[in-house]
């Protein structure tokens, strides 16, 4: 084996090592070097929060996206986005650009569920309490309106 | 013999160019049937085909540092699409071992691409940024040399077997070391969040229920009867803490090694089956502990500067 591809065996090596001390020390992550905080933080006061996409049907009745209306968005990715969306500056535009985006996605994923016609669309604030004795409880347990979209009709 | 000696010793023994090949065979031909042919049957979106990825809500887009560095706009079909199929290919190429080299170096760049595609969606998940680690070091290593179509042309033309070196061992040990990383890291992040926490309150019991609650019905019986107990929970925290912080011994320990990959592995897949983390990669990357892809008995050939003094 040669000095210059041992050389450069060390460098690779090296720069997995680096890579990830370096994020370990600013504790801040630069894909692909990552610091694999699953389950490492506990829940903020005590309770779950999150943001979240509520459509309504034409009954009223109000219904949580789930991963296949908003597909290949998760519920998790999703309300991570919208939480950043709705701390912007310009939330409120923001948020109606989104409204209008995700009812298209929506409806762009009928293969995938058969869900109702959405007559509204709100994003949701919601929290809920992570004590054992919730378990079993309806989730989540209160939610706020942050903003609501009326979806435009569309021609059968 | 110093402590860089030892290292070296370790990293460029001679092992044969067969044993790399093997390695190569298993982990990027497994990648290549994950995600040809689990992935569109997980029904989990971050390991599905990367072309549901593309034409999404251009407001949902939030690039990460490489996409906002190379100019990366909201992902089309119109690439997605063809770098997809590239991608398999290369795996396919790649595993084996035909064009290696330029096989593993399109794997490497194309999935650098792909695989961190939905992590530009507004949150980073954790299970599959070591894929495109472990390709970069098989891209840079002499992969090719043998178990290898390439190796088989060669052979046919006369050229004799590479000898035994160095250049077949420390790939391996480079794709232990992602492995490392991404565990031991897992570990010290859990103290550094939380310290004792995990195992001194009921903070994991609480965390289990959230992920509950959040997910209904995505964990399984055993899981969901672990987040009921205060005191499974904890044990069951306790175990994983210690499996990723002993996790790097493996690394130094010959003895250790295989009781610790073990346990690496068995607490991947029971998270993955009980939790619903789907952890297939980091699983699959286990094959880099497997023995026979380190050395093979009786190898013999050039030394390390450590071993000949």
């Amino acid at each position: 084996m040669t000095k210059a591809r041992r050389a450069a065996a060390w460098a690779v090596l090296g720069s997995v090592v680096l890579g990830h001390a370096v994020c370990f020390a600013l504790d801040e992550e630069a894909w692909p070097f990552l610091l694999y905080p699953m389950f490492s933080r506990p829940p903020r006061a005590g309770e779950g929060s999150g943001v979240f996409v509520q459509g309504q049907d034409a009954e009223g009745r109000p219904f949580l996206f789930k991963a296949p209306h908003s597909w290949p968005l998760f519920r998790s990715r999703l309300a991570a986005r919208l939480a950043t969306l709705a701390k912007s500056p310009d939330a409120e535009a923001r948020l109606d650009e989104a409204f209008v985006e995700l009812a298209a996605l929506y409806e762009r994923n009928r293969s995938r569920h058969a869900g109702p016609r959405l007559t509204q669309l709100r994003i949701v604030s919601c929290r809920w309490s992570t004590a054992p004795e919730a378990l079993h409880e309806p989730w989540p347990d209160a939610c706020r309106v942050l903003r609501e979209y009326a979806v435009p009709a569309v021609a059968p | 013999m110093t402590l860089l000696a030892r290292v070296e010793a370790q990293l460029f023994a001679p092992s044969s160019a067969r044993a790399l090949g093997g390695f190569r065979f298993l982990s990027v031909g497994g990648l290549f049937l994950l995600y040809a042919l689990y992935a569109p049957l997980s029904g989990h979106p971050d390991v599905a085909d990367r072309r549901a990825w593309a034409d999404l809500p251009a407001i949902l887009y939030e690039p990460l540092w490489a996409f906002r560095w190379l100019g990366v706009g909201v992902p089309s079909s119109s690439w997605v699409a063809p770098l997809w199929w590239v991608w398999l290919l290369s795996l396919f190429t790649g595993a084996v071992g035909l064009w290696t080299r330029l096989s593993l170096v399109t794997a490497a760049a194309a999935g650098f691409v792909l695989v961190q595609l939905p992590h530009n969606f507004g949150q980073v998940t954790h299970t599959d940024a070591h894929v495109v680690l472990l390709l970069a070091v098989l891209a840079c290593a002499r992969c090719g040399d043998g178990l290898s179509v390439d190796a088989a042309l060669r052979a046919r033309k006369g050229a004799p077997e590479p000898a035994p070196s160095g250049d077949y061992t420390w790939p391996v040990w480079g794709a232990r070391l992602v492995l490392v990383c991404v565990l031991f890291l897992a570990g010290l992040a859990k103290l550094r969040h939380a310290g004792l926490s995990h195992l001194t309150t009921d903070m994991t019991q609480r965390l289990l229920v959230n992920t509950l609650r959040y997910f209904p019905g995505v964990m399984t019986g055993p899981g969901a009867f672990i987040a009921s107990s205060d005191g499974w929970s904890r044990l069951v925290m306790g175990g994983v803490i210690v499996v990723e912080l002993v996790y790097p011994l493996a690394l130094v320990s010959r003895r250790a090694r295989p009781f610790v990959a073990l346990s690496g592995v068995v607490m991947l897949v029971l998270i993955d089956r009980f939790f619903a983390l789907r952890f297939a990669q980091l699983i699959l990357a286990h094959v880099a502990w497997l023995p026979f892809v380190e050395r093979s008995k009786g190898d013999e050939g050039e030394q390390p500067p450590a071993a000949r003094s």
